[in-house]
């Protein structure tokens, strides 16, 4: 409604409208601007300023250009009025007046204030949660229960509360809980394993057998034995300690020690040996009722073997089956056909194998001597092993 | 005031001062006791008081602004001439 048209043909001036309809002259602190064109503007001027105060602006040609505080416009129109001046109200401005003007724009205010009200949520908001660590589901239901969920909103977030309640499981050795931005950083560190420990033997190497010492190989200790000494067997050979000067300082006794050893035996073979030989076999089967055990048929065999297997099945009344096998046994007398050679290599290989496997045999002594009913083969082994072990 | 100072230092009082004139460099002219102004445009200026008149002139002089008998004139002020 306040729209003031432009009535005097001053050139073809832009009628410039002024889009509110708030009153300008109750709205303190506002002004409004003049504009016209005329001769005797002293006139004007000084009619003007007798009834408020007005501020020229800078205008080309015959224009006047003029603005007076808003209150006084009425004043002003009526001087106009008076003096038949044309003129053109161009603007009202005033900074409650754009204010209230901006109110009328309802649309835009609410926009405004959603957005500032976005702006200062949106800070407390979760939109994505980084972890760094093994995460497992305790983890997560604790992070859950603190409410760093994504898309929540944390307005009250204790960082600290959260990493203790992670700190305090088990196997967790480091946690670190910040929100930076819309984000939350969760960084856990796990407990790392045991270290395992070697044991050190605190005892000395001793001597596992009798012998004759011939080498040895320290890797730590003392070794108490030389050459050609005769240890029983106990005897410490490596002990747990190295001299330093006069000072015993206590280490682990670890080393190889080998010596010669005498292993013994003595084999005797009959001249005769009985042999056993395994015959025919019969099957016989029996059935028993109510738990009780049949009586074992008669061998068809004069030797023989037996072997039973039974089967039961208790299931109503119950009934087992009795298998009976007999073998039949036949023992031969056989003549040792072993010649003294023969009977002595395998007397020897005999020993042999009480050796240890990585035991050295320097020498054998082999006896063989007839008796009756056989020949007793008597052999003596010397090897160089390991008498540690 | 600033006005008051300077009338103390002449001895004189506010009522032997109908009219001041304060020209401030040479580009703004301050007038006090305007009664009216007689002409205005971007040469010269021309105003009236109880007692005699001021002309002011110069190059695109503009009435900043005038109300309560007081005139602020900016421009290029070439003169200042009271009838």
């Amino acid at each position: 409604m306040y729209v003031e048209d432009l009535r005097n043909a001053v050139g073809k001036e832009r009628k410039m409208r002024v889009k509110s309809h708030i009153c300008a002259e109750k709205v303190p602190f506002s002004r409004t601007h003049f504009k016209t064109e005329g001769l005797n503007r002293g006139r004007l001027i000084s009619e003007l300023s007798r009834v408020t105060t007005v501020k020229f602006q800078p205008s080309e040609g015959n224009a006047l250009l003029f603005s007076v505080p808003s209150s006084d416009k009425t004043k002003v129109v009526a001087i106009f009025d008076s003096l038949c001046y044309d003129y053109i109200i161009i603007k009202e401005t005033g900074p409650f007046l754009r204010i209230l003007r901006l109110l009328r724009r309802w649309g835009i205010l609410a926009g405004a204030l959603l957005v500032t009200g976005a702006l200062c949520v949106y800070p407390f908001s979760v939109s994505d949660i980084v972890t760094d660590g093994e995460c497992n589901a305790e983890i997560s239901r604790i992070l859950t229960e603190s409410g760093v969920v994504r898309g929540a909103f944390l307005w009250d977030f204790d960082a600290d509360a959260v990493e203790k309640r992670i700190l305090s499981l088990y196997g967790i050795s480091f946690a670190s809980v910040t929100k930076r931005g819309t984000r939350v950083y969760v960084v856990v560190r796990n407990e790392r394993d045991d270290a395992e420990f070697d044991t050190v033997p605190t005892s000395s190497v001793a001597a596992s057998k009798r012998a004759v010492v011939t080498r040895a190989i320290v890797f730590s200790g003392t070794l108490l034995v030389k050459y050609g000494d005769v240890v029983d067997e106990g005897t410490a050979l490596i002990a747990p300690y190295v001299l330093v000067g006069e000072e015993r300082v206590a280490c682990a006794a670890n080393g190889e020690v080998f010596g010669k050893t005498y292993t013994e035996a003595t084999l005797f073979y009959p001249d005769t040996v009985i042999t056993r030989e395994y015959g025919d076999t019969k099957t016989y089967t029996r059935l028993s009722f109510f738990g009780k055990v049949p009586e074992t048929p008669d061998s068809p065999f004069e030797e023989f073997e037996l072997s039973v297997n039974t089967f039961r099945n208790s299931f109503l009344f119950g009934y087992g089956v009795f298998e009976y096998t007999f073998r039949e046994v036949r023992y031969t007398e056989m003549q040792n056909t072993m010649t003294e050679e023969q009977m002595t290599a395998a007397a020897v290989s005999s020993v042999r194998e009480k050796l240890s496997p990585d035991a050295v045999v320097t020498d054998s002594i082999v006896s063989v001597r007839r008796a009756e009913g056989g020949t007793y083969v008597k052999v003596t082994l010397e090897a160089e092993e390991r008498i540690d072990v | 005031m600033f006005i008051d100072e300077i009338l103390d230092r002449f001895g004189i009082e506010d009522a032997f001062a109908p009219f001041t004139v304060n020209i401030i460099g040479n580009g703004h002219v301050v007038i006090s006791g305007i009664k009216s102004v007689t002409f205005s445009s971007a040469s010269e200026v021309c105003v009236r008081f109880s007692k005699g008149g001021l002309k002011v002139t110069g190059e695109n002089l503009l009435i900043v602004q005038i109300g309560g008998g007081d005139a602020y004139v900016k421009g290029d002020v070439k003169g200042v001439e009271l009838d």
